[in-house]
């Protein structure tokens, strides 16, 4: 049985989706954009030329989510890679657009160069239970204006992993088409086995930046697979009521649907749920709030309702170190996000600001452990054992049966930092912590794993279009 | 009603979150011809200190300071139409704004209302801004200090740009200069020459304070 954890009735959820229908239709989204504005009035929403505001009808809103695709594939670069994300999932990846390192040497929090994010990102490649990632930084010693190129490019090059990344405008997803087609050999090779998606911004309450809706109107017109991306901050952006911010948060994704699906039927989309809390002593939003969890849990409902595969976060710590606080907060985050999400995004410190390695092992593991729990149980008349309880009998042992042995290593979760052994056993062994063990694990699969270079002109060749890359701005 | 009542009454509107009052009271300030200075100095600032207080010690959050601000906020708005600026014993002027290309303006906002408690004058000229909207908007009221605003990386080299813009039209030494910002971290600011950083809200009123001497 798949496992759920309900935040909403049925009742609550139509009560929210109606008024997110309502928001569309009587408030509107402003999307400051000329071809936009043209899409929309021609399929039929009531446009405001001067203020940009959108307001759509019920009907079309609905037709355009009917449209997009409910199942989508994500291809890995290597076959071995590739996601039916709804029916397979969920699967995790990383988060994009940290700045600062957590020196792997010295431990100090200095800025992102893209020579670590090279190094970032083989470890991941390296981790079994990241299935596809994001550049999970920008590294801030390129140009700052497109910067987001070079994350791309560093990614590409150091995974063979699925690639979501980011998308300033229509070029960027234009240039990454070229990147991918000059790894696959051919434009065509790679749009039949497309490995890169892309992310859109919305900018709550209730609006698109000129260079988001550049983005999201060129992804949707190459067809490639898009995220869009809602973080409402509850209390600043949307409302302080958690419903109220589902019901804003659930009008923006469907807005950005309407208008891609407007542009391009059957473009596969994903709903991405962000919605977070601003924490109102320090003003900073938090990214692993017990309201986190509801959020990831409530949009996922509303999500699923719409059939559409749902892309959320976890394991984002406020916690500036990997300390206790991030154990905490990645333990917890990390179920509530992955019952309500198909492909869970994360693996940052200092909400979304810092990369550490010996951090993404911890990460592994927990998804491990949250997987083994999502896996749940599977009651049938091999499982109950009945036989096997019978045989044993009162008194007996099952440690040495046929059943234990054929089944243990299935059933018994196998974790590959956790510390289990006894107390005197693990102080001779030095008493070391989660985090020194996550560190010697990191260390070592830096050392162990490579990815295969891409051939020297490929290199090259991505070299090139981030060199040359435009920030086209309005 | 007497004007020491209505100063009074303004002092408690800011501290009840009240903005209607506080506009009310300003503008029949302004209508009965009150020199406004004195509303700014025993009604807005005073009301302003003891919602700051109540933050400090952590029985307000955000919430009740930015809608107090937001109350003096307007409030202000409407003295100012016959406000002699330079008679007001504010600690002193500062323009604040997001830059060119970035629409984030939550800590911006912060900043602003922790400002005007502290008793700054503060003119936010918003988001998107760009380096000639911030230096004409100081120069026509005279700041002591321009502030400018960063989230996103990708926006971030604007600050640079105003401060070139500064030099380029020698003006650079008429104002401080102070950046924020997620985007920004002390290196940076160094880096372009500014004159403060801010880490979060709560450090940039130090820092501008320091700054001017408070």
């Amino acid at each position: 049985m798949r496992l759920e954890f309900k935040v909403l009735s049925e009742d609550e959820i139509k009560k929210i989706h109606n008024t997110s229908l309502k928001v569309l239709e009587q408030i509107g989204i402003c999307m400051p954009h000329p071809e936009a504005l043209n899409v929309m009035e021609k399929v039929g929403a009531k446009v405001e030329r001067n203020s940009a505001l959108v307001k759509m009808p019920p009907q079309l809103v609905m037709d355009c989510v009917a449209k997009a695709p409910k199942s989508v594939t994500l291809y890995g670069r290597d076959p071995i890679y590739d996601m039916n994300v709804k029916e397979d999932g969920p699967f995790y990846g990383t988060m994009t657009g940290a700045t600062h390192f957590l020196d792997f040497k010295t431990g100090e929090r200095r800025y992102c160069t893209n020579a670590d994010l090279a190094d970032i990102t083989r470890l991941i490649d390296g981790l079994e239970n990241f299935t596809w990632l994001a550049p999970i930084a920008t590294p801030q010693d390129v140009p700052k204006e497109t910067s987001d190129w070079f994350a791309w490019v560093t990614t590409l090059k150091n995974t063979t992993k699925h690639v979501v990344g980011q998308a300033p405008g229509a070029n960027s997803v234009r240039d990454v088409i070229k990147m991918g087609s000059a790894i696959s050999g051919s434009e065509k090779k790679f749009r039949q086995r497309p490995f890169t998606s892309f992310g859109i911004l919305t900018r709550p309450p209730l609006q698109y930046s000129w260079l988001s809706l550049d983005g999201l109107i060129e992804i949707a017109r190459q067809k490639l697979p898009m995220y869009l991306n809602v973080g409402c901050v509850a209390g600043a952006t949307s409302p302080v009521t958690l419903e109220g911010t589902m019901v804003q948060a659930h009008a923006e994704i469907m807005g950005g649907i309407t208008l891609a699906q407007s542009v391009n039927p059957g473009t596969p989309m994903f709903y991405a749920s962000w919605s977070r809390i601003m924490d109102m002593r320090t003003g900073n939003v938090s990214l692993s709030s017990p309201e986190w969890c509801i959020f990831r849990l409530g949009l996922g409902q509303l999500g699923r309702q719409l059939g559409l595969p749902i892309r959320t976060a976890a394991m984002l710590c406020d916690a500036k170190i990997s300390d206790v606080q991030a154990g905490y907060e990645k333990g917890i985050t990390t179920l509530a996000a992955s019952l309500g999400g198909d492909l869970i995004s994360g693996m940052q410190l200092d909400s979304d600001k810092i990369v550490d390695l010996a951090d993404l092992v911890i990460d592994d593991e927990v998804i491990g452990m949250v997987q083994r729990i999502l896996r749940g149980v599977n009651v049938n008349d091999a499982s109950i054992a009945f036989e096997v309880i019978a045989e044993v009998g009162p008194g007996g042992t099952y440690l040495d049966s046929m059943h234990t042995l054929q089944n243990y290593r299935t059933e018994i979760w196998m974790p590959k930092i956790t510390e289990r052994r006894t107390w005197n056993v693990w102080k001779e062994d030095g008493g070391k912590d989660g985090l020194m063990r996550a560190k010697e694990k990191a260390k070592e699969i830096l050392a162990s794993h490579s990815v295969e270079p891409l051939p020297k002109d490929v290199q090259h060749e991505l070299d090139t279009i981030a060199k040359n890359a435009r920030l086209v701005e309005e | 009603m007497k004007k020491e009542d209505l100063f009074k009454n303004l002092k408690k509107a800011v501290e009840n979150f009240d903005i209607q009052s506080a506009r009310n009271l300003a503008q029949r300030i302004i209508d009965m011809d009150i020199n406004p200075i004195g509303a700014i100095e025993i009604g807005l600032i005073p009301g302003l200190k003891v919602i700051g207080d109540k933050f400090s010690s952590g029985e307000y959050f955000l919430p009740e300071l930015v809608r107090a601000a937001t109350a003096a906020k307007e409030a202000m708005h409407i003295l100012e139409q016959k406000l002699a600026w330079e008679n007001a014993k504010l600690k002193g002027t500062i323009v604040i704004g997001s830059v060119k290309g970035d629409i984030h303006d939550i800590g911006k906002n912060l900043v602003g209302a922790m400002l005007s408690a502290a008793g700054f004058r503060v003119v936010d000229i918003g988001i998107d801004c760009s380096a000639d909207q911030f230096i004409n908007k100081a120069l026509e009221v005279n700041a002591d200090v321009i502030g400018a605003s960063s989230l996103l990386t990708m926006t971030v080299s604007k600050q640079k740009e105003l401060i070139d813009r500064l030099n380029e039209k020698g003006l650079r030494n008429k104002f401080k200069v102070v950046v924020g910002g997620a985007a920004v971290d002390p290196s940076w600011a160094t880096e372009i020459g500014a004159d403060g950083y801010g880490e979060n809200a709560f450090e940039a009123v130090t820092m501008i304070s320091s700054l001017l001497g408070n």
